[in-house]
């Protein structure tokens, strides 16, 4: 199943990331297998990336051009070796969408809680959006 | 918080007490001339106002004085009538009698450490509330304008949680209504303080540390309240911060940086950057400690240096005083790393005496690095300034300490580590902890040498240290035991 995510950022204009596609194996029953599903998805992603040796040892002028365009240009390697373990990165990403560090929403209807039962269909917009800690002393 | 008491109101009010103070006489007399002078604006600095301070505890604190309760009783209790009115001096005194059941240290440096066995330790805080106190009574301070009344003159008084404490135990329905409803959000106008998250747990209710603990639960994003709840956790009562601390504990609120920066206080371990795990290590420790006192024992008795550590704490939690026997007998032991936990502990307990009485002893030590530790706890609230003429009553009390010997003898050892001392400056890294790093230098080591013999007249810095080698001031340098 093939669904699109942008990711926003209370208090910033600009997104995140805007409405990247993601394929789902299936249409995950509830939020907590869909931020299962995608977090494994995003492991799975960095620790080949770890893996992974160089083909091309250069950057071609089209792909320096590209990422000029994010801003830095990189050959795009790990230093750090250790891999992402898949089951605490799914437990940090439950646990902080239940202390409120990032609100999900599915098209325009927020899904509040871990357990409700979702009815994700092709080609829906999933907007994950994060909020940031109100760090300021009380009088 | 930044408080400034001097309001024209109060200073009005103060001299209208001064007024009254013919009606007084012997020695109900003197304690309120020197309250007056010492809260009366004189327009003074800083060593003036400090120097009034001085004469204050002086005179509340009679040598041979133990308790704080003894303070302000009997007929002394007119003093504070006069100041506050009967009403509020009553309250006062109450306040002033249970000081014990909190902590001594303040401030961003302080610990969790209690005594009721030096009780000398509270005085200082105790008449700092005191002018607080007047300030209230001055400006016509009720509790109605305060829970009501928005930008009350009130906010920020550091006596208000002592009295809202006071007010809970004592059962004052309407006090603990306001505050209920503030906590709990049925009030919209009132705000919630941080004296209010004090006074609530610095009551011995329960119910009101229930109360802090739901909001602890309820902060979520909001990492300041949290803070703030977690940072005067400390300043409350025992059960208070046991109840918290085992909430904490079960709901893993050590992700939250405010609750890792907290325990650096309470501790002084500086541990805040590691590991969830040493983290969560520390305050299961804690917890374990202050609720089993076998097991603080064992920790003590243990080799781990972070639960030797937690084990101390949990005795200085309770008694600062308990922790005398223990520290001595860490500081006689073989193993280097307990000697210096015992030191590093020493460091945090905000007792100068004390701790310059217990270090002094290892200045001999055949180990540079428990010799840097050893170094912290050598007159630890004098720094140079105290060798200004003017400044040089606060190192007065070391004069009086005969355990740590001469002050010549202390010169000496001191002069045989700056002999030996190779570099400017000694740095260890990854001392006792992987996080600690201790360093020493010649200036730190000079500087207690010229405050050791401030302390003795007949030793003059020229006599025993710029000739060291001529033949007549040998005998006065003396042997060098061990090399530094």
């Amino acid at each position: 199943m093939k669904v699109y995510v942008s990711v926003k950022q209370a208090g910033k204009r600009k997104d995140y990331i805007t409405k990247k596609e993601l394929v789902l194996a299936g249409a995950p029953p509830c939020l907590r297998e869909l931020l299962s599903e995608i977090v494994q998805f995003n492991v799975t992603e960095y620790n080949n990336k770890a893996d992974g040796s160089w083909i091309l040892k250069y950057l071609s002028a089209e792909e320096t051009e590209n990422q000029a365009k994010t801003g830095k240009v990189s050959f795009d390697v790990l230093k750090n070796p250790q891999k992402v373990d898949e089951v605490e990165a799914i437990e940090t990403a439950i646990q902080a969408f239940e202390d409120g560090i990032y609100r999900v929403f599915i098209g325009d209807n927020e899904v509040s809680s871990l357990e409700e039962k979702l009815s994700l269909k092709e080609g829906d917009l999933l907007t994950f959006i994060r909020f940031t800690m109100l760090a300021g002393r009380m009088g | 918080m930044f408080y400034f008491s001097n309001n024209k109101i109060k200073q009005n009010y103060l001299s209208r007490i001064a007024d009254k103070l013919d009606l007084f006489s012997g020695r109900n007399a003197g304690i309120l001339a020197v309250v007056l002078k010492s809260f009366q604006v004189g327009g003074a600095g800083y060593s003036e106002s400090v120097r009034k301070r001085n004469e204050l505890c002086i005179q509340l604190w009679p040598a041979g004085s133990k308790h704080m309760a003894s303070v302000f009783s009997g007929s002394e209790f007119e003093v504070l009538v006069a100041l506050l009115g009967k009403e509020w001096a009553e309250k006062f005194k109450k306040i002033w009698d249970r000081s014990h059941d909190y902590i001594y240290p303040t401030g961003y440096d302080r610990r969790s450490f209690r005594t009721k066995l030096i009780e000398t330790l509270y005085l200082s805080n105790s008449i700092f509330k005191l002018d607080a106190m007047i300030d209230l009574v001055a400006n016509d301070f009720s509790y109605e304008s305060y829970f009501k009344q928005k930008d009350n003159p009130f906010v920020n008084n550091p006596v208000l949680p002592d009295l809202l404490a006071l007010e809970i135990d004592e059962g004052n329905e309407l006090v603990q209504k306001w505050l209920q409803d503030i906590v709990y959000g049925d009030n919209n106008t009132g705000l919630i303080t941080h004296a209010m998250i004090k006074g609530l747990l610095m009551s011995n209710s329960s119910e009101a540390h229930k109360w802090v603990g739901d909001l602890l639960l309820a902060a979520k994003l909001q990492e300041g309240l949290r803070q703030a709840i977690v940072e005067c956790m400390d300043e409350g009562s025992r059960e208070g911060f046991v109840y918290l601390l085992k909430l904490i504990l079960d709901h893993n609120l050590a992700r939250f940086s405010s609750v890792a920066r907290a325990l650096d206080v309470w501790t002084g371990l500086g541990i805040s950057a590691q590991k969830p795990a040493v983290l969560n290590k520390c305050l299961e420790t804690a917890y374990r400690c202050l609720t089993e006192d076998a097991f603080a024992d064992e920790c003590i008795n243990g080799n781990d240096s972070l639960l030797i550590y937690m084990g101390l704490w949990s005795k200085a939690f309770g008694e600062v005083a308990s922790t005398e026997s223990i520290l001595k007998h860490l500081l006689a032991q073989a193993e280097k790393y307990k000697r210096m936990v015992a030191l590093f502990f020493l460091r945090q307990i905000k007792f100068p005496l004390f701790q310059h009485r217990l270090a002094a002893p290892l200045l001999e030590d055949s180990d540079k690095e428990v010799k840097c530790w050893v170094l912290g706890n050598l007159f630890p609230d004098a720094n140079r300034t105290f060798l200004r003429p003017e400044l040089r009553n606060g190192l007065a009390k070391y004069k009086t300490e005969k355990v740590i010997g001469s002050p010549k003898e202390l010169f000496l050892k001191l002069k045989n580590m700056l002999d030996h001392l190779q570099s400017k400056e000694l740095i260890f890294h990854e001392s006792i902890f992987p996080w600690c790093r201790i360093s020493t230098s010649s200036d730190d080591i000079i500087v207690k040498m010229l405050i050791s013999i401030t302390l003795d007249d007949e030793v003059t810095a020229e006599k025993c240290y710029f000739h060291p080698t001529t033949s007549d001031s040998s005998s006065v340098v003396g042997e060098h035991p061990t090399p530094w």
